[in-house]
């Protein structure tokens, strides 16, 4: 194997478990449970984690406090009550599912494929909607996010594609394949949100760049891609690839003090929020804006709150926790005990960076706006469910890496 | 069991790489935002979070000439309600409705609305306003605000004015002083959330307001009061239609008293009087006219005793000696006209004396020719008759006179005994007065000093005088006419016992001639012979007997042995 040959001395150890596991069916047996025992786990990961839902919590408190007072009778606890129960809930799912052995989901990967892309199908036609889009299923008090289940489905099922095709996998045809498979998951999600569809392609273009040998081809697209984009606008052609509302959030994003009443004024009022914060903020708990000034303060637009309060210092400060988390990722795609369990935390790296990113993006106006929430941070049930859930089956990956000598 | 190779390693380093840069990129552009960008930011967010309040500055006081303060300001009360903080509606509604003495139902409706703030009443006197705070009901707030308060109610009211309800002045004195007594209003500026709610413990920035200064006026209230109960006796005695009064001293202009009955209530300047007629002119026309102050605002024919004018400018011209002897057949003809004398009878052979105590028309008219055109235009205008007075008051009305150029000596004729021309009655006591004291043309005023709030400095305000439109020796034969005319002329119900007084009659016949409305007035002054007070009254279509001098003359002469001695003019001997 040409491993063994790049990888002398340190890494000898590693390479031997990795032999040894790969010849699990044959001798294994009685060493297995021992590797586990003393197997790896990402504390820092999970302390990461852990941190960020606590720090989400005192800031969804400081953003909601003065308009729950107001709109539930004084309490001002209500949402992060809610978003409390939703935590512990989901820490409880994470744990279980970082107990279960990742290649227990491998095995499902092509029935989540396939469940995951009717119910964003369906959802266009029976889910709620909102704004005139349908995004949601109801069953009882929980609503339900398709969009959400489609993107661990895909981390999941590009997997277990990509390890199958592991002999193939320099070859363009295999691209071509995995490419379909994505947009084919995509194409019903993007009808109902923009947002959610751009971060499918995304995790499904980095987990196929890691994966492929074809890496020229990636920046090809790229360059492509963006060109396309930006001659597409210059020329007046996206006009009728997008519908009105989208347009008019590339005017406000480029111009937002025009659209001050409309399309710009989430953007503007985010900018206020950012603006007022200066070095070091107006201190924790004296944001003006989140009285009822940013709209999705809570949600989509927490980070202004953030800016506002804690300054450019806590902004800093939380990118870096997140590109630490990042970073974390990679550590344990790095060292995975195999390519699918590498695969996995390259999907799960590339879903958490694209949504910070993006929300970060938006509430900067250094993008367009689309609604995308900030991880362990904004409000919302499902999308805390899910995202744990990822970091639940990563905590496996990192488990099964075996301790270095 | 596939392996992960190098080539994956460094695709996952690859991806990791440039999305952490991609976060680095974003600090960047935050440290743009927050730290460049962030003044504009922070102003505009600024604007859109602060809720202005005002807080209204307290207007002057206005004083007397005794300082006794006739226009100051009441603190008042607004009681209102914010819907989010109320806790117990019920007894709020009760509460208020009981203290306030207003409908259950609107109370209920304001209580139970759901704005940030619902006003339950405005202009609470403040005992009730403190009385509602100290039930201390949650979401009830009682403010405290200045509203203009006129202790004396009507009195003065056309000269003081009141204010509207940004606290400025809209007529009179609280208009023409508007710059010293209004002060500065302060602000405070205080954080609200989006729907305007003002955040409670929210830091606040406030401005402090300035307090006006305050004004103190030669008017007095005791004299003030005197002339209000002549010329309200005198309209209702004669059921003229208005009667005015002015008290000035002549030396130095002060105004002690300006009286123009009907007056109206300082503290409610919007009600008009019971039983006004609302069809034919709207509300506020007839508001306007109730506010006129008729003796600045609106002129008149003088009559008669314009006769002092003409008389002061055939003496000082040469053309007439108070010995000069005329004969008046009850008319004279210039031109082709035949101008009567009040008298038809005639008054016979008397001297210029005589002709002024008898108010001759034939002997003013013989002077005013002799004058001729220019030498009568030049006194006019010497005197200052044709320009304003410069009273501190808004709205003084113009002369109304013939061009020299278009005077004939028909115009001539009736221009000499005061016809044919229009001036206000302070354009008449103001020239009275520069011809009595000795030719100084002084400008009536009410204001004589500022003080600021504090009362720590004190400011004279300083008036136009203008020295030597009369030589004194004329001054004094006028005064001595004018004494012959209350002592034993057409004047003499205008005299007081112990007192010297001089003065002249009037009764002008109003146009359009022959509908029998008079305008009857009497100008008389003490003491004759060093004037320290004059005093103008004219009443307004007098119903029957109508002369000057049997119905005014002796009002002003009750007014005066009532004032006289208030003033210490000293009794001559």
């Amino acid at each position: 194997m040409e491993h063994n040959g790049e990888r002398p001395g340190a890494r000898a150890g590693q390479n031997r478990q990795v032999r040894n596991m790969g010849s699990r069916p044959s001798g294994a047996k009685t060493r297995r449970p021992v590797a586990r025992k003393q197997g790896y786990f990402d504390y820092s990961l999970l302390f990461i984690v852990i941190f960020l839902c606590c720090f989400g919590l005192v800031m969804l408190y400081s953003t909601t406090a003065y308009t729950d007072m107001i709109a539930h009778k004084g309490d001002m606890f209500y949402t992060v009550k809610k978003q409390a129960v939703f935590m512990l809930l989901a820490f409880g799912v994470m744990l279980l599912v970082s107990r279960i052995d990742y290649h227990f989901w491998i095995m499902l990967a092509k029935y989540g494929y396939i469940i995951s892309l009717v119910l964003s199908v369906a959802v266009i036609f029976v889910g709620k909607s909102a704004k005139g889009k349908a995004r949601w299923f109801e069953l009882g008090p929980i609503s339900f996010q398709p969009a959400e289940l489609v993107k661990i489905a895909l981390i999941v099922a590009l997997a277990a594609f990509l390890n199958k095709m592991y002999p193939y996998l320099k070859t363009v045809r295999v691209l071509l394949v995995t490419a379909f498979l994505v947009i084919l998951l995509a194409i019903p999600v993007t009808v109902n949100n923009l947002s959610s569809g751009i971060i499918i392609m995304g995790i499904g273009f980095l987990m196929a760049f890691v994966a492929s040998k074809q890496r020229w081809l990636f920046a090809a697209v790229i360059v492509v891609g963006l060109g396309a984009v930006v001659l597409a606008y210059q020329t007046g052609l996206l006009e009728h690839f997008l519908h009105g509302y989208q347009m008019d959030r590339i005017n406000a994003w480029l111009n937002p003090t025009n659209y001050e009443k409309d399309e710009g004024y989430q953007i503007l009022q985010g900018l206020y929020a950012i603006g007022s914060g200066g070095l070091f903020g107006r201190g924790l708990g004296q944001s003006v804006q989140k009285l009822g000034f940013l709209p999705e303060a809570q949600n989509d637009m927490i980070f202004g709150i953030i800016c506002e309060e804690l300054g450019l210092f806590g902004a800093v400060l939380v990118i870096a926790l997140f590109v630490m988390m990042i970073w974390r990722f990679m550590f344990i795609a790095n060292n995975a005990p195999d390519f699918t369990g590498s695969m996995l935390a390259t999907g799960v790296m590339a879903h958490m960076a694209i949504q910070v990113l993006l929300n970060i993006a938006v509430v900067t106006n250094t993008m367009p706006n689309t609604g995308v929430t900030l991880p362990f941070i904004s409000y919302g049930g499902t999308s805390l469910m899910f995202l744990m859930v990822e970091i639940g089956l990563v905590l496996n990956v990192s488990n099964q890496i075996q301790a270095k000598s | 069991m596939k392996t992960l190779l190098t080539g994956h390693r460094k695709g996952i380093v690859t991806a990791a790489m440039i999305l952490s840069l991609m976060g680095v990129g974003l600090m960047v552009r935050l440290g743009y935002l927050m730290l460049l960008d962030a003044d504009q930011y922070y102003l505009m967010a600024q604007e859109l979070h602060q809720r202005e309040r005002r807080i209204k500055a307290a207007r002057g006081t206005i004083y007397d000439a005794n300082g006794v303060p006739i226009a100051t300001n009441k603190t008042v009360c607004t009681v209102s309600v914010v819907h989010s903080q109320v806790t117990d509606p019920e007894t709020v509604i009760r509460t208020l409705t009981d203290k306030l003495g207003l409908e259950e139902a609107e109370v209920r409706k304001k209580v139970e609305k759901r704005s940030s703030r619902e006003v339950i009443r405005t202009n609470v006197e403040k005992d009730l306003g403190d009385e509602i705070r100290e039930c201390d009901m949650a979401g009830v707030k009682v403010d405290e605000d200045y509203k203009r308060y006129y202790p004396y109610g009507s009195l003065a009211s056309k000269v003081l004015g009141f204010t509207g309800s940004d606290n400025q002045g809209i007529i009179g004195l609280e208009v023409a002083y508007e710059s010293v007594l209004k002060g500065t209003d302060g602000t405070i500026l205080t954080l609200a959330d989006a729907a305007g709610r003002e955040i409670e413990n929210a830091a606040e920035e406030r401005v402090e307001p300035v307090a006006g200064k305050n004004l103190h006026l030669s008017l007095d209230v005791n004299v003030q009061k005197y002339l209000e109960q002549a010329a309200e006796k005198l309209m209702i005695q004669k059921q003229a239609k208005q009667a005015s009064g002015i008290v000035m001293n002549p030396k130095t202009g002060e105004i002690l008293a300006m009286v123009n009955v009907p007056e109206f209530d300082l503290n409610d300047p919007y009600s008009l009087p019971e039983g006004t007629d609302t069809s034919q002119e709207s509300a506020q026309d007839l508001l306007n006219k109730m506010w006129r102050n008729a003796v600045i605002n609106d002129t008149y024919e003088p009559g008669s005793t314009f006769k002092i004018i003409t008389a002061a400018a055939g003496l000082d011209s040469g053309a007439v000696t108070p010995e000069s002897t005329f004969s008046c057949p009850g008319f004279y003809v210039v031109e082709d006209r035949r101008i009567r004398c009040h008298k038809t009878t005639g008054h016979g052979a008397e001297t210029f004396v005589q002709g002024t105590m008898n108010s001759c028309n034939p002997v003013f008219i013989q002077v005013g020719l002799r004058m001729g055109v220019d030498v009568f235009y030049s006194y006019f205008e010497r005197f200052g008759l044709l320009k304003k007075t410069g009273i501190d008051l808004p709205g003084e009305a113009s002369t109304i006179m013939h061009k020299p150029e278009n005077m004939g000596e028909v115009e001539l004729a009736t221009v000499s005994f005061g016809q044919s021309f229009q001036i206000t009655p302070l354009q008449l006591i103001t020239t009275a007065s520069a011809i009595i004291n000795g030719g100084r043309r002084v400008t009536p005023h009410f204001g004589v000093s500022v003080q600021s709030a504090d009362g720590s400095q004190i400011t004279k305000l300083q008036y136009p005088v203008e020295e030597g439109v009369l030589s004194e020796e004329t001054s004094a034969k006028v005064r001595s006419i004018l004494e012959q005319v209350v002592a034993e002329g057409s004047g003499k119900n205008g005299a007081v016992e112990g007192y010297r007084i001089g003065g002249k009659t009037a009764t002008s016949e109003k146009l359009p001639r022959r509908t029998g409305k008079y305008i009857s007035s009497f100008i008389g002054f003490a003491p004759a012979d060093d004037p320290e007070v004059i005093t103008l009254m004219t009443v307004d279509e007098p119903v029957g007997v109508y002369y000057g001098g049997t119905i005014v003359a002796p009002v002003v002469a009750e007014f005066y042995e009532n004032i006289l001695p208030y003033l210490g003019v000293e009794k001559s001997s």
